[in-house]
């Protein structure tokens, strides 16, 4: 029960004793008063009519008594009148039925009018004949008793109610900064700091809401700051300091996410713009005029960009790099050439003379996710523009029979239909630990195609076609179907990770049956995680969080996937409040000094938020004694476990 | 009735019981310090004397039957009492109409007709008269046309009274005072009315209801 609600009986309680105290000395004092006026008014009228008889004259007259005591009696306000002699016998005696009182005989119980009776001498002269008795009738006074108790409970009643309603009112008046608070209190246990606006009346309610903000109000300043701070070293770890422009690593990123199939731009050209001759630049202007050089011949590509829907990098010593997707062949060869005139006129104005610009690009159908494999086909045509002299550019047409895309679309449809209507999917499953103790946290589930001739193709191959194919949702379906057999069957495994795609997630149908599923195994859904990639998460934010509330009721977990490839999704963080995030494997600490960096830097964000950190592709055995230093919560890869086939 | 019982409970402090108030044995000595220091030494020897002639009546015999006294008793009573000198209220108290108890009457050394009835009832009272025998009856004396009080005394209910009056050492029968015409007389047992153990009502004679408080009053000194 909440605290209002006990206020609010315990002045219930109270009004009513005062009410109902109040009532009963009201009612007892009007029966005192209708008593006193009872006995006086029998008081009287035994007087007068003592008087009347002792003063006919014929005092022993029995006849005479009854005719004056006849009319008084018959007015019916008194319930017996005796008219005794000196010896005490009854010479005259009227005495009426008890009626009805006029009231509830509970009531007549409750509140007895008991009116003495009044008594007179009868005497004429010195001489006493006599008494008279009067006793009054208690009939009108029930009726006038009840009317004024039935009256004034009811006033009373209102009264009641009335005060109740106010005190209802002002309670929830002055309580309703401690319901506030009370919500407050419950978002901060489910790791949510916010401010309370409201501002009490009461002070030591205020002083608990200021005690309140001030805390949350620092906590969540703190976690501000650093989510600052992890955005500017994401981005450091993925731009370069002299130019502004894209690192490798911000390239190869960029790739990635653009030649992911299904994207509208596969299509495009890819050009190395080489600065050749830095080394006489320094040696003849100094290091201050390469690096203005450098910064203006990006400043060239940047407005280029503007333009164009082009990303820009600065990938080695004096080498450019520019991705241009989805244009034409044609449209590339003008802006390259544009970018050349402009760089090489930046070049000349140095006046040093072993200054050259060369372009070595290569255009490409499908872009693929493989940056090495542009750069090499770039630099092979960069190496032939320098042979052919100054300013020089080459474009060349990519070879297009990289691995991985060797089978034709089509090709990859029929396979994985195949597969999926005969049953011919493998899961396996592979271990994340957690650091230092290295005991288990969960395993991932990774699906491969279980082609002809028992070859495995992994997901890394065959789901970007999936997605292509909109076959996403049925893969995610039947990978789940079997993952509920297999946790039907075993008992062992304490926790897995599924996948979960971004067409699932708005297939209605799949999360209708997931329901089911869910529904049907209550046990099962505590042992699930579903991981969804940051990718999603951004792209599909509304359709993640009602997915996530769905699966939570059911008491499964949320992972997310391939983070913080985005600064953006560090806002989703604090709202989705999922299980763990597994960064994306471009921040192995394998990979450089800088990811450490990003890395024990979302560890202060992640902590306070109770989400935990886990580190992907871990291969060597050394990494996972430097990871415990970053705040990392736990790690996965080869060199902890492969996936192996789940029996 | 709350109220009520509280003020019973207060008022049944002193030891001296409602039925006693007025009695010679009532009288305790912190009543004889405020009657000295009102009406002067004296006064404690006056008190003192008709204490001592109460219970000197009180030891001797009850003779007659069925508890009736004889006229010779009454007379006794009747005269002591008549020994204090007439004062009219106002000459006295100050007060056009002031009851004054059996108390203040001896040790003022002072009364008027009331004071002699209500002095003479509480005496006959205290010495085993039953109440319902003696009535103060409000009279008109034609003789000094004047409203008057005397005590009347019942032998049986339907008996001719015989007259206690400060206006006649003798005690005569009603029938002897053909200069007394009765108007109303009165008794504890009319205005005192019991019911269920609580006083009734009492205040329909004012002076009555004065009287008793003042009783009470000194029962508690």
């Amino acid at each position: 029960m909440k605290l209002g609600h006990y206020l609010l009986l315990g002045l219930a309680v109270m009004f009513a004793a005062i009410l109902v105290g109040a009532q009963i000395i009201y009612v007892d004092d009007t029966r005192d008063y209708l008593e006193q006026q009872l006995e006086a008014h029998a008081q009287e009228t035994a007087t007068s009519l003592a008087l009347a008889i002792g003063g006919a004259g014929r005092p022993a007259d029995l006849t005479l008594a009854e005719t004056l005591v006849r009319p008084v009696f018959d007015r019916g306000q008194f319930k017996r009148i005796k008219v005794l002699d000196t010896s005490g016998r009854a010479g005259v005696q009227m005495a009426l039925d008890a009626g009805a009182s006029g009231a509830p005989d509970w009531f007549v119980r409750l509140f007895p009018i008991d009116a003495p009776g009044g008594e007179a001498l009868i005497s004429s002269g010195w001489q006493q004949f006599g008494r008279v008795t009067v006793e009054p009738s208690p009939t009108l006074a029930y009726r006038h008793l009840w009317q004024v108790a039935t009256t004034s409970t009811l006033w009373l009643g209102a009264l009641f109610f009335i005060a109740l309603g106010v005190s209802r009112l002002l309670l929830g008046y002055l309580l309703r900064s401690l319901s506030e608070i009370e919500s407050a209190a419950g978002d901060l246990g489910n790791r949510i700091f916010r401010e309370i606006k409201l501002v009490p009346r009461a002070r030591e309610l205020q002083n608990v809401v200021s005690a309140f903000n001030l805390l949350s109000g620092k906590i969540r300043s703190a976690l501000e700051f650093e989510e600052t701070r992890a955005q500017q070293l994401q981005r450091e770890a993925f731009s370069d300091g002299l130019t502004g422009l894209l690192n490798r690593r911000g390239l190869a990123q960029q790739v990635q996410i653009l030649g992911e199939p299904g994207s509208a731009s596969p299509r495009g050209a890819f050009a190395l713009f080489a600065v050749d001759g830095l080394a006489s630049l320094r040696a003849q202007a100094g290091f201050q005029r390469v690096e203005d050089l450098l910064r203006e011949s990006a400043e060239i590509l940047r407005d280029a960009a503007v333009e164009r829907p082009l990303r820009a990098a600065y990938v080695n010593e004096g080498t450019f790099a520019l991705l241009l997707p989805g244009v034409s062949r044609g449209a590339a060869e003008n802006d390259i050439a544009a970018i050349l005139r402009r760089m090489s006129a930046a070049a000349g104005r140095t006046g040093v003379v072993e200054l050259g610009i060369h372009v070595g690009a290569v255009y490409f159908n499908t872009l693929g996710q493989d940056l090495g494999r542009l750069l090499g086909e770039a630099d092979i045509a960069l190496e032939r523009a320098r042979h052919r002299g100054d300013a020089a550019s080459e474009l060349v047409t990519a070879n297009e029979t990289a691995p991985g895309v060797a089978r034709g679309s089509q090709e990859w449809r029929a396979l994985i239909q195949r597969c999926l209507d005969e049953d011919r999917l493998a899961l396996l499953l592979q271990r994340v630990v957690s650091l230092p103790a290295r005991t288990l946290m969960h395993r991932e589930v990774t699906v491969r195609l279980d082609e002809a001739g028992g070859q495995l193709v992994p997901a890394r191959l065959f789901f970007p076609m999936a997605l292509r194919h909109h076959l996403g949702a049925k893969l995610d379906a039947a990978v789940l179907a079997k993952v509920f057999t297999h946790l039907h069957g075993d008992t062992t495994t304490d926790s897995v990770a599924v996948n979960v795609s971004a067409q699932t997630l708005s297939d209605a149908n799949y999360l209708q049956q997931l329901k089911t599923n869910l529904t049907n195994a209550p046990t099962l859904a505590k042992r699930l995680i579903f991981e969804i990639a940051e990718a999603t998460m951004l792209e599909q934010a509304a359709a993640v969080y009602a997915f996530a509330q769905t699966v939570r009721a059911y008491g499964c977990s949320i992972g997310l996937d391939n983070f913080m490839v985005s600064g953006d999704s560090l806002n989703h963080l604090r709202e989705l409040l999922p299980a763990y995030v597994k960064l994306a494997t471009s921040y192995s600490p394998e990979s450089g000094e800088q990811a450490s960096f990003v890395i024990s830097s979302l560890g202060r964000i992640t902590r306070p938020l109770d989400v935990r950190l886990i580190v992907l592709g871990i291969e060597r055995e050394e990494t996972l004694l430097t990871l415990a230093d970053l705040a990392v919560d736990g790690a996965q890869g080869y060199a902890i476990d492969r996936p192996s086939p789940w029996q | 009735m709350f109220a009520g019982a509280t003020l019973v409970a207060l008022s049944a402090f002193p030891s001296i019981p409602a039925d006693r108030f007025g009695f010679t044995t009532a009288v305790t000595p912190g009543l004889i310090q405020n009657l000295a220091g009102r009406f002067g030494g004296e006064a404690k020897t006056r008190v003192v004397n008709w204490l001592a002639f109460a219970k000197n009546r009180k030891s001797a015999p009850v003779a007659g039957d069925a508890g009736a006294w004889p006229v010779e008793r009454l007379q006794v009573i009747n005269s002591y009492m008549n020994t204090v000198p007439w004062f009219s209220d106002m000459e006295h108290w100050g007060s056009a109409d002031y009851w004054a108890t059996p108390a203040e009457t001896v040790g003022s050394h002072g009364a008027d007709c009331e004071d002699y009835a209500i002095a003479k009832y509480f005496l006959l009272k205290e010495l085993g008269v039953p109440v319902s025998r003696l009535r103060i009856t409000y009279v008109r004396a034609t003789r000094i046309d004047e409203p008057h009080m005397v005590l009347a005394y019942y032998s049986s209910a339907s008996a001719e009274p015989l007259i206690l009056d400060n206006l006649d050492d003798f005690v005569r029968s009603a029938s002897a005072r053909k200069d007394l015409t009765p108007v109303y007389s009165f008794n504890d047992e009319d205005v005192v009315l019991v019911r269920n153990n609580q006083r009734g009502n009492v205040s329909q004679i004012r002076n009555w209801h004065l009287l008793n408080e003042r009783l009470r009053a000194e029962a508690a000194m």
